[in-house]
Formats: C-alpha cells, sequence, structure tokens
C-alpha cells in the first residue's frame, strides 16, 4: 500500500485510534507502544480492505483487536518495549483547563474500571454508531447490542449520581 | 448527569480534539512500519523456530542411531528419540496451522477474541504433552550423545543405571507435573474464564 494513502487514512481516523488508545491504556509509555501496534496492524490489513464494510468499522475492528492482545499481554510489554521515543499523536497546547476536561477525565476513569468487552462497547456508543455498527465491529447481534447499551447506560447513571 | 448529557459531553470532547489532537506526520512517514515485535506474528515465529529445532535434534537422533545401529539398546532409544521427535513436529505444524488459520484483519472483535482463546488452550495443551514426553526424549538424547561423542557407555553398569535412570525420570516427571500444575493449568484456567465471558457475551440476553 502506498504510505502517503495510509497516512491519509490514519489522519482522517486519528480521533478514533487516540481514543482507542486511552480507552486501553492509562499507562503513558505503554500507551505510546498500543499506538505503535495499531499502526503497524492498520498498516499490515489496508491491503485486505475490500470495502465490504465502512473503513471506520474496519479500523475500529483492527483497533479494538490489537488493544485487546495487547492489554492482556501488558507485563510483557513493560519489558519488552517497541522502539519509539515519541507518540505520533499529541495534543495541541491549550490554555484552558476547562470543565470538559474534568468530566472527560471522570468519564474515563469509569472507562477503565470495564472488563475489555464493555470498554469497547461503552467507546462505541459514546461514539453515536449505530447499533448494526456495533454489531459488526464486535460480532454480535443487534438485539444484544440494544440489551447491553442499556444495561451499560444504567451503569454510567449509577457512577454518575455517586461521584 | 443522564447518559444523554454524558453523549454530548463526549461529542464536545471530540469536537475538541478535531481542533487539538494532532499528527506528526514526519513520525509516521519514517517509522519503520515493517519492523516490529509484532503481538500477532510471534506466536507463530516462536512455532516455526520449535519446528525448526525440532527438525533438526530429530535428524541429529537419526544419524547417532544409525552410527549405533549395532548395538541393539542404542538402536531402540534411537527409535523411542526419533518418534518422540516426530510427535513433537507434528504437534508444531498442528500449532502453526491452527495459528495461520486466524484471519486478524477480517473478524468481528468478540469473534476473533473467542478463536484466539480457543487457539490458545489447544495449544497449551499441546505444550502439556510436549512437556509430559520431555523426560522420554532427553534420557534417550542424553544416553546416544553421551555414547557418540565420549564414548561413555551408560549401559556398561546396567543396575547401576537402572537406579540412576528410575531417579531421573522420577524427579523430571515430579517437575513436569509441578510445570502442569502452577504454570499450564493456571493458564488454561485462565482462557476458559476468558472463553465463559466472550460466551456469556455473545448470548442475547
Amino acid at each position: 500500500m502506498d504510505r502517503e494513502k495510509y497516512i491519509s487514512i490514519v489522519k482522517d481516523n486519528q480521533r478514533l485510534i487516540y481514543k482507542v488508545c486511552l480507552t486501553y491504556c492509562n499507562n503513558s509509555e505503554l500507551r505510546k507502544d498500543l499506538e505503535q501496534e495499531i499502526l503497524v496492524q492498520l498498516w499490515k490489513s489496508l491491503p485486505r480492505f475490500d470495502g465490504r464494510v465502512k473503513i471506520s468499522t474496519w479500523i475500529y475492528r483492527v483497533a479494538l483487536n490489537t488493544a485487546f492482545l495487547f492489554h492482556r499481554n501488558e507485563s510483557k510489554h513493560k519489558e519488552n518495549k517497541v522502539d519509539m521515543d515519541n507518540s505520533v499523536f499529541f495534543i495541541a497546547e491549550t490554555t484552558d483547563a476547562s470543565e470538559l476536561d474534568e468530566k472527560i477525565e471522570m468519564l474515563y476513569r469509569f472507562i477503565y474500571n470495564l472488563d475489555e468487552l464493555d470498554k469497547a462497547l461503552m467507546m462505541l456508543y459514546l461514539e453515536e454508531s449505530k447499533y448494526k455498527e456495533i454489531a459488526e465491529i464486535l460480532g454480535i447481534t443487534e438485539t444484544n447490542v440494544a440489551t447491553k447499551i442499556s444495561r451499560i447506560k444504567n451503569k454510567l447513571k449509577v457512577y454518575f449520581q455517586n461521584n | 448527569m443522564e447518559p444523554d448529557d454524558i453523549k454530548n459531553t463526549w461529542a464536545q470532547y471530540d469536537q475538541s480534539l478535531t481542533s487539538k489532537l494532532r499528527i506528526d506526520e514526519e513520525s509516521l512517514r519514517i517509522v519503520n512500519l515493517d519492523r516490529t515485535k509484532d503481538q500477532m506474528e510471534y506466536p507463530y515465529i516462536s512455532e516455526m523456530v520449535e519446528l525448526i529445532g525440532g527438525a533438526l535434534v530429530a535428524a541429529a537422533v537419526v544419524v547417532m542411531s544409525i552410527r549405533l545401529k549395532e548395538e541393539p539398546i542404542y538402536l531402540l532409544l534411537g527409535l523411542i528419540g526419533v518418534l518422540v521427535g516426530l510427535l513433537y513436529i507434528k504437534f508444531a505444524v498442528k500449532k502453526i496451522i491452527l495459528l495461520k488459520q486466524v484471519n486478524y484483519y477480517d473478524t468481528p472483535v468478540v469473534k476473533l477474541q473467542a478463536e484466539l482463546a480457543r487457539i490458545k488452550k489447544r495449544i497449551l495443551k499441546f505444550r502439556k504433552t510436549e512437556l509430559l514426553l520431555f523426560p522420554l526424549y532427553l534420557l534417550p538424547l542424553a544416553a546416544l550423545t553421551s555414547k557418540t561423542f565420549y564414548n561413555l557407555d551408560v549401559f556398561s553398569n546396567l543396575t547401576q543405571f537402572a537406579g540412576k535412570f528410575a531417579v531421573a525420570l522420577g524427579v523430571a516427571y515430579l517437575i513436569v507435573l509441578l510445570i502442569h500444575k502452577h504454570l499450564y493449568d493456571k493458564r488454561i484456567k485462565d482462557v476458559e474464564k476468558i472463553i465463559a465471558r466472550l460466551k456469556e457475551f455473545e448470548k442475547d440476553s
């Protein structure tokens, strides 16, 4: 695959990749490794993308699958780090520590405490993905997605009431 | 805060990322995307190494057995060694086939994770069997090597050897059982938990 085309796809989906990394890894050092691993897997997988699903669905699948494997082998990564000094993604300097940041931090704290499958579901729910797309990404039925989202909404409500 | 408010907050966060999140295109251009400590390729590479190593050792056992073919006891040990070696090769090939069947890139998350967990469970069971066979592989190999390279005949004093052999085998199997209990059985239980969790997640409830 042409590197420029790949860069353009990564750029178009950078928020998605960034959020998957943040959802699955709260250690900034390890997060760089996860980011690198996702970028490599995307590079390897994109030549096989045949357009049957949306590109974002494809990227979610690759990113989430990579994050799951990474998460399970986190201890190995501490000893076997990928050679990369800096993160490819960075947040431009801002002066305002807004109320939004606090709420988002709280939300990430809630997500970190979920198991790996519920983390994916929660993220896709917040991303306003349609049930059909969530079902395609996760490989479960739409009815199942609806049920699980309803449960997760209740958990979320309780969490924000108590915090 | 209600779920809809939370979604709105997330949407604002997404919007803020649109303006704040930057990508270092230069890093992405220069990073070698083909060179990685690849999470997905690692098990496959490790099995390939085992296959090649197993084949080399089996070939060495065959050569040593042929050289010692005049001595039936060594020929018998050679046969045992080759048979166990062939079993190792068979297991390595089966594991490679299992790992090569995985479609990492076009499989939904729950299905891929379930498939990987099932493969991992099978591989762990193969490893348990391999470990169980290991003393049967090591002892003929040690006897053949001693005779071939140092002309040391472990059967010259059969009574003494039988005693040492029994002790060595006993210790080896004790170690094998301990490794099974504290490493593989624990790992298999962990994988079974993952499989159970994935099944539960897949269920329409």
